[in-house]
């Protein structure tokens, strides 16, 4: 038996495959590339503020002075919900937060230094709304998972010899045979990943729209009757104390669910009446981000939402957001997606370089490409520097950066020591980013997290000397 | 951990199996070999799921099958030097009219293959999963996993089909059809 599809199919298949990765070529890079990045957002994250006090170990009775410390000594700051983050092994550091202002707690239950991350969060918004406005951004992102399944579908269809060819790299021969096979192989071995990332993508912006019809097919157009069978309801409580028994709640936690990681802790309806706590906590051998356990504000657990042991879409469902990030398992777990993550966005790349030289012939689209492809991570690195070195914001530097690394391909117009320049530029930006760090944190640079990070940036610098001169001595 | 190890070592023994299967050095027992590959790859799956649980179990066997695969792709990649120097391709203008001109046919099709499609995906997903006899919130997670599938496959014809009119005025149709049956 030959499996196989028609060279008719083949063809259109092909055609179709390249319509839409020239449609999405540019957004999907960026998403691609910033997500490789994201993955490793809690090590940013830490390596951003180093100086902050880090413990896997804490007592329930430091979380509550530091619950009261908020309540007594910045009542300005409260809003309808208190979030607590509970340390955990990728990220063990205790934070309060309000919707106006977050602190680091410290080892006594004391607000410590204000949790400030504008180089995490840059990268955040880059991956989830690319800048733009959240309402259009997040629905762009996710339209870039639904074009992407369509996009392992074509490429699927277009792909005659899947299995005769799925060993095969020529690895010396001409650019066309080699970006070829760099691009089916890489695709055709990631291919579950690639769909999860398709998958769970789309999630995040086009649920509500899906949820929006479910609510009118299955819930008589009421979504919040929806919300409650996906999320869980509200708990009804009233004649609440004012101020929450943090420690009783983590106790019955323990007595409740034994084994579990906690998270974090979440105070709802914060200063009234009817206030109570949600308490996330992770089960080691689900992908859901937590269970969540209900308390009331005296402490006393009232029930669970069931997304370990309730209904399979509702674990489901909780589970998106650790399937696409790769926050779980060990550490090694977020190096893997690291790769996989770096995978798909050469991907993308090779997949338009191939569109490129398959015309015969060299243009603005070819620079402006090379621009967007190289310009991307030296302007990264350059947006760190900014923010990091002189606290000026990343963004407008980075899609300058880009803006300018796409003018110079195209004015200087020569692939490959524009190419050069660009990769020369991210290695002595990521060296200078590295430096810059270590002169604004100095003896907190020397943190674990920092040398881990700033290593990595090093190591980064290191493959890109050996890529470029690697490639640089095939080309004219 | 040596359940981790044992699943890598099947996926490692499946990969090679295959390998020399596609590549026509096994030339009997083809098609035998072929199976006990793709055995030793499931075997791999239930391993790791035996070893870190189902949820986490699969994950690291479709991980680590991709990493493995380009791994051995890399030790058998073909070195033999068949292009010492790319040549430069020319350098021409941007062709901006053609480009114009093409507009209004690529913008039929863009509209078709992203708003139209998604749309009636999403109408399709709705309508189609909730015939299921499962509780609600078990459809509601089938069609958040299940759309974006649908759409790729319908922003796919709409893209691969010479006449854009069968695709569109099918997703209409469907569109309309359940959007029917969601509001009657």
């Amino acid at each position: 038996m030959k499996l196989s599809v028609s060279p008719a199919l083949s063809k259109r298949s092909l055609k179709s495959h390249s319509w839409l990765g020239l449609l999405v070529s540019v957004l999907m890079f960026l998403v691609c590339f910033s997500g490789t990045v994201a993955v490793f957002s809690q090590e940013i994250q830490r390596w951003e503020q180093p100086f902050v006090y880090e413990s896997l170990d804490y007592q329930a009775s430091t979380i509550q002075t530091a619950y009261e410390t908020l309540l007594n000594e910045h009542p300005e700051q409260l809003s309808e919900h208190i979030i607590i983050r509970l340390p955990t092994p990728d990220l063990p550091r205790t934070s309060i937060t309000t919707d106006h202002q977050s602190w680091f707690i410290n080892e006594d239950g004391s607000l410590g230094a204000i949790k400030s991350q504008p180089f995490t969060d840059f990268i955040a918004t880059l991956h989830e709304a690319l800048h733009l406005p959240e309402t259009y951004g997040v629905l762009l992102v996710s339209l870039m998972g639904a074009l992407l399944s369509a996009l392992i579908i074509s490429g699927v269809m277009a792909h005659r010899r899947i299995f005769k060819d799925a060993f095969s790299f020529r690895g010396k021969s001409n650019p066309q045979a080699r970006e070829t096979d760099l691009h089916n192989r890489l695709s055709v071995w990631g291919l579950p990943f690639h769909l999860m990332i398709a998958l769970t993508g789309a999630y995040f912006g086009l649920a509500s729209y899906l949820t929006g019809f479910y609510s009118d097919a299955l819930y008589d157009s009421d979504p919040m009757a929806l919300f409650a069978d996906l999320y869980g309801d509200i708990p009804q409580v009233n004649e609440q104390p004012l101020v929450l028994d943090i420690p009783r709640a983590m106790a019955q936690l323990k007595e409740v669910s034994p084994g579990t990681q906690p998270v974090f802790i979440t105070v709802e309806e914060v200063g009234t009446e009817s206030q109570y706590m949600l308490i996330g906590s992770q089960h080691m051998d689900k992908l859901i981000y937590s269970e969540q356990y209900r308390f009331d504000a005296s402490g006393n657990y009232m029930n669970k939402v069931g997304y370990a042991d309730g209904e399979p879409g509702q674990g489901a469902v909780f589970s998106v957001y650790r399937l696409h990030f790769g926050h779980f398992g060990s550490e090694f777990v977020k190096v893997l997606y690291g790769l996989l993550g770096l995978a798909l966005t050469v991907i993308c790349v090779s997949g338009i370089n191939l569109w490129l030289q398959k015309r015969g012939k060299r243009d603005a689209l070819t620079n402006l490409w090379l621009g967007i492809v190289w310009g991307s991570p030296a302007a990264l690195a350059v947006a760190g520097i900014a923010q990091i070195g002189l606290q000026v914001s990343a963004i407008p530097v980075f899609w300058l950066g880009v803006l300018a690394a796409m003018v110079y391909a195209q004015w200087r117009s020569a692939y490959a020591q524009v190419r050069s320049q660009l990769i020369g530029l991210t290695v002595v930006a990521l060296v200078s980013l590295v430096l810059v760090h270590l002169l604004r944190f100095g003896a907190s640079a020397l943190e674990p997290i920092s040398i881990l990070v700033n290593s990595c940036l090093l190591g980064i610098a290191l493959l890109l000397i050996w890529y470029w001169q690697k490639t640089s001595a095939t080309e004219v | 951990m040596g359940l981790s190890l044992l699943a890598l070592l099947c996926t490692a023994v499946g990969l090679g199996i295959l390998y020399h299967a596609w590549q026509r050095k096994i030339r009997n027992y083809h098609g035998v070999a072929l199976c006990g590959a793709w055995l030793l790859v499931a075997l791999s799956i239930y391993l790791w799921s035996v070893a870190h649980g189902p949820e986490f179990g699969v994950c690291y066997a479709f991980i680590t099958l991709a990493l493995q695969s380009w791994g051995l792709i890399a030790l058998k990649r073909d070195t033999r030097i068949k292009a010492k120097r790319t040549p430069q391709l020319p350098q021409q203008p941007l062709a901006f009219i053609n480009g114009l001109q093409a507009l209004p046919k690529q913008a039929l099709v863009l509209i078709t293959a992203v708003p139209l499609a998604g749309a009636s995906a999403m109408l399709f997903t709705v309508v189609t999963t909730s015939l299921l006899p499962w509780q609600n919130v078990n459809i509601v997670a089938l069609g958040i996993y299940t759309m974006p599938v649908i759409w790729g496959l319908a922003a796919y014809w709409a893209c691969a089909d010479s006449k854009l009119w069968r695709p569109a005025l099918t997703f209409a149709i469907i569109g309309a059809v359940a959007a029917l049956i969601i509001y009657r």
